[in-house]
């Protein structure tokens, strides 16, 4: 009944999550709409002063020169000293000299096309309320009129600039309500229901070794009490209450809460490290740009180093216990990036974390993968990759939010509080027994006679990390974090700008993520999904050969998140079908232990490459080599499936 | 039911906070916006009071020897009452001319040494909890800094708009809230109906069970009511209920007898 988790669960989540979404765009709309009235009026009194301001400083200008006796209507260099007045202040849209007969003296306008001003437009505008007017003294006679238009929309327009903070916070509170949703309908329907099931289903078959507690069984206590009961009354007539126990199952909805809030936690320092590692460098002998990147670096190393035994460590110490023991050590370690005064601690630091990040993840994509259902592997994949990334993209928002409030070292000891309030929730969620009806010795058992060999040597998958593994990882650590970055600096685009495409990046696997592993898991299979995913990626970076700027950079990242995002949880489950196909000892487990590992050494390779020779051979060369790397890699799993389906006929 | 409660207040949550962080980023814009705004003002107030003293340093003449230097300062600071004090200062810090007579500690404060400035071009800006404080050098001839102005401008009336901002986005937030709110309760129990029918025909099914349970053989057998929604079948789930009571009653007679015989043999 495993499928009851998910599908209440999800399908509760999917339409709640549409209605977050309305109600948070709602309330955000209205207040929007308020904040730029609130904020209208309360500059109004500010924009006066400013514009009272100028017409005193015009005004003291032309008198003194009145009063050294020059004719009002002969104030040679006035257009000049008015311009240089409009660009002090942008908000003056024109400046008006008349004198007592209404004859315009000097008029200077920010936008040239416009007609003169004459006396019954300027009268109009008057009443528009955007015009300011201060009288001209010569000695004690009144010689004239400076008329000030004003833009009032200039101030409250920088108001605007915020909008696009509060649309990537109603992002991060729709992704934050959608796992909240799913925990709170998954432990209020999906789990009550499942255990319900379970224990009904093992009494209508004769056994009566299982207990629910009451408290979860939500509102179907009156029901686990009663089948509880049984089990008790049975248990006590045999004189065995000691055989019986509570009902223990893992869920994927246990890890997807504090997954979210520990990937949020960790990727805080997603908008800022290198420039915090930057500015915190005093090394001669290590470059700025080497300074920013080192942490970066000591990442990826870090995550290669623990790949290899990631999986075998959290199957030696359970999916739970390893993410709980990582929680303390990741909390220290965003400590101590916090108070890191130098570049080599903040690099050992975020190394460390790396560490730990590596072995909590893995322990909830084990544990996960327990829980899973035989054949909804690219599912959970598909959804606990959307909770990385949902992480990862609130991480790098709030971090970036909260470092320009706060401070950076406040951001990571924010990110560590993060971190320990996820175990906190992990400690009470998570099963410390994991059902596992797609583990290694049950797959292998289902599939008959197991036999020796290496799944490492077998062609289909070396096919799988050659034609997929490889390029999508150099694509994504080159292209994305690397190449992005300076090829769009390079166009004239500032940090929000850049953050905003890299968030498209981000967001594309959220939105489509979740849908491409259903397909995947179902009609069309993981092999045609990679070969489509390597497809549209290796298009999209190829495209840059024909095309460049700001815009088809951003379709360009934006299309390769979704090749990407095609090929990321499809290629673990299709390394799993490989691994069950093979029918080899321990194959599923080296056999993602060592595309864990290959991503990262691949991303290392592809980074150290490229910056060897970017400067040499330029970006767009690079990134249309790694596109016809995908394009390559297409065809090599195509041949590959091509090859296999051949042998099984 | 409980789950949309639930749902309902975690909904809430979350929008609160969100309009919470809305507020907070607005008002700090806000807060921005204006400073920003009142520093450009204060650059050209600076530069409108420095200039007749510039003419003057620019001939050769001293600092001291502008004429009515007061009364021009006094008349600068009464176009605002923000400004709480100008003073114009010669090399050494002295304060030459001021709008503050008493030249109180509160005021000379914003009197910075020449060198301090971080060009002698430039206008310098700085700010703390209480005041706003603009000035810049004034140059002789040489273009060699002789002395400078220096100007106090009170935070008062510009905390005071950004708090009536805090206030009233809080309060219009929070009328869009309740808005909000009181529109999703019903569209969220729209929602959930599936859901919520599911769980009520589960009970529903589970007291016919009951109700024959207690009622015996004989008495009247209430339908169930079939409804099939999210991978749940009621009319298995009664199925299973009577199966487990059946065989748990089999067990009973079985571990009953068992005993007997045991206390027989006994």
């Amino acid at each position: 009944m495993s499928a009851v988790d998910g599908l209440p669960g999800r399908t509760a989540a999917r339409n709640v999550v549409f209605l977050a979404a309305l109600m948070i765009a709602a309330s955000l709309f209205l207040s929007g709409f308020a904040a730029l009235k609130v904020f209208d009026a309360a500059i109004e009194p500010e924009i006066e002063k400013r514009a009272n301001l100028i017409g005193r400083s015009v005004r003291g200008e032309v008198e003194n020169a009145l009063q050294i006796g020059i004719p009002f209507n002969a104030l040679a260099g006035i257009e000049r000293y008015l311009s240089q007045v409009m660009v002090d202040f942008p908000e003056v849209e024109r400046i008006t000299l008349i004198d007592m007969n209404k004859v315009i003296i000097a008029d200077v306008s920010r936008n040239p096309g416009d007609a003169p001003s004459d006396a019954v437009t300027l009268d109009v505008d008057k009443k528009n309320g955007n015009i300011i007017i201060s009288p001209m003294l010569s000695g004690n006679t009144l010689v004239g009129e400076i008329v000030l238009q004003i833009d009032k929309n200039f101030v409250s327009s920088k108001m605007r600039n915020i909008l696009l903070d509060v649309f990537v916070l109603g992002l991060i509170a729709v992704l934050l309500s959608f796992e909240m949703v799913i925990w709170t309908v998954s432990n209020t329907i999906g789990k009550p229901l499942d255990r319900v099931f379970i224990v009904l289903n093992e009494q209508a078959s004769g056994a009566f070794n299982h207990i629910i507690k009451e408290k979860a069984a939500g509102n179907l206590m009156r029901i686990a009490r009663r089948l509880s009961d049984r089990a008790h009354d049975l248990a006590e007539r045999r004189g065995a209450t000691g055989q019986i126990a509570s009902i223990h199952k893992a869920y994927f909805s246990d890890v997807r809460f504090p997954l979210f809030l520990y990937s949020t936690a960790t990727e805080i320092s997603g908008s800022f490290l290198p420039i915090y590692a930057r500015n915190s460098s005093t090394l001669a002998w290590l470059s700025d740009d080497m300074a920013a990147t080192a942490p970066l670096i000591a990442y990826l190393a870090a995550i290669a180093l623990v790949s290899p035994f990631s999986g075998l460590i959290a199957s030696r110490f359970g999916g739970r216990n390893l993410f709980l023991f990582s929680i303390p050590v990741t909390a220290l370690t965003l400590i101590g990036i916090g108070l890191g005064q130098s570049v080599v601690s903040i690099t050992l630091w975020h190394g460390a974390m790396a560490l730990v990040y590596a072995l909590a993840t893995v322990a909830c994509q084990e544990y996960s993968l327990g829980a899973a259902s035989k054949g909804e592997n690219a599912q959970v994949l598909g959804g606990y990759l959307f909770v990385i990334l949902g992480g990862a993209f609130c991480g790098a928002s709030l971090g970036g939010v909260l470092a320009d409030r706060i401070g950076i070292p406040g951001t990571f000891f924010f990110s560590a509080g993060l971190a320990t309030f996820s175990g906190v929730l992990g400690y009470f969620a998570l099963s410390s027994r994991i059902d596992r009806p797609s583990a290694p010795a049950g797959a292998e058992t289902d599939i008959g006679k197991v036999v020796s060999g290496n799944i490492l040597f077998r062609p289909r998958f070396l096919s799988l990390l050659a034609g997929v593994t490889l390029p999508i990882n150099v694509g994504n650590a080159v292209f994305i974090w690397f190449i992005t970055p300076l090829a769009l600096e390079a166009q004239g685009a500032g940090f929000a700008d850049i953050g905003r495409v890299m968030m498209v990046y981000y967001l594309v696997p959220l939105i489509v993520g979740p849908s491409f592993a259903r397909l995947a898991d179902g009609r069309i299979g993981y092999a045609p999904f990679l070969i489509a995913g390597l497809a549209i990626s290796g298009i999209a970076l190829t495209s840059l050969f024909f095309w460049s700027g700001f815009w088809p950079i951003a379709v360009a990242v934006a299309v390769f998140g979704l090749g990407h995002s095609m090929c990321d949880s499809s290629q673990y489950a299709h390394a799993i079908r490989i691994a069950e196909d093979s029918r080899l000892r321990n194959a599923r487990l080296r056999g993602l232990s060592a595309l864990r590992i290959f991503e990262r050494l691949a991303a290392i390779a592809g980074l150290v490459v490229a910056a060897v020779f970017l400067e040499t051979v330029g970006y767009v060369s690079i990134t249309v080599l790694i596109g016809v790397a995908m394009l390559v890699g297409a065809v090599i799993v195509a041949a590959a499936e091509v090859g296999r389906g051949a042998r099984n006929r | 039911m409980t789950v949309i409660w639930r749902i309902f207040y975690t909904l809430a949550a979350i929008n609160f906070i969100v309009l919470a962080v809305f507020v907070f980023l607005v008002t700090i814009q806000f807060q921005a916006v204006l400073s920003g705004s009142i520093r450009e003002r204060l650059a050209v107030v600076v530069e409108n009071v420095r200039d007749p003293f510039s003419s003057v340093t620019e001939m050769g003449l001293p600092l001291s020897s502008l004429r009515n230097a007061n009364a021009m300062l006094q008349r600068v600071k009464q176009d605002d009452d923000a400004i709480e004090a100008i003073h114009v200062y010669a090399a050494s810090g002295e304060i030459l001319h001021s709008t503050d007579e008493a030249k109180s500690e509160a005021t000379t404060l914003s009197v910075p040494a020449v060198a301090d400035a971080p060009g002698v071009l430039d206008i310098w800006y700085r700010e703390d909890d209480r005041y706003f404080r603009a000035g810049g050098a004034i140059l002789d001839a040489a273009d060699r800094p002789v002395g400078g102005v220096s100007i106090l401008y009170s935070k008062y009336n510009a905390l005071t708009q950004v708090r009536a901002v805090a206030a009233r986005l809080a309060f219009f937030c929070g009328l869009g809230l309740l808005a909000t709110l009181l529109v999703s309760l019903p569209v969220l129990q729209f929602t959930m109906r599936r859901h919520v029918g599911l769980f009520n025909a589960i009970l529903e099914a589970y007291d016919n069970f009951e109700r024959r349970f207690w009622r015996g053989p004989g008495g009247q057998v209430l339908p169930v009511k079939a409804v099939k929604a999210l991978g749940v079948d009621t009319t298995e789930f009664s199925s299973l209920l009577d199966r487990s009571e059946q065989n748990y009653a089999t067990e009973k007679q079985r571990l009953a007898k068992s005993a007997g015989g045991e206390n027989e043999r006994g």
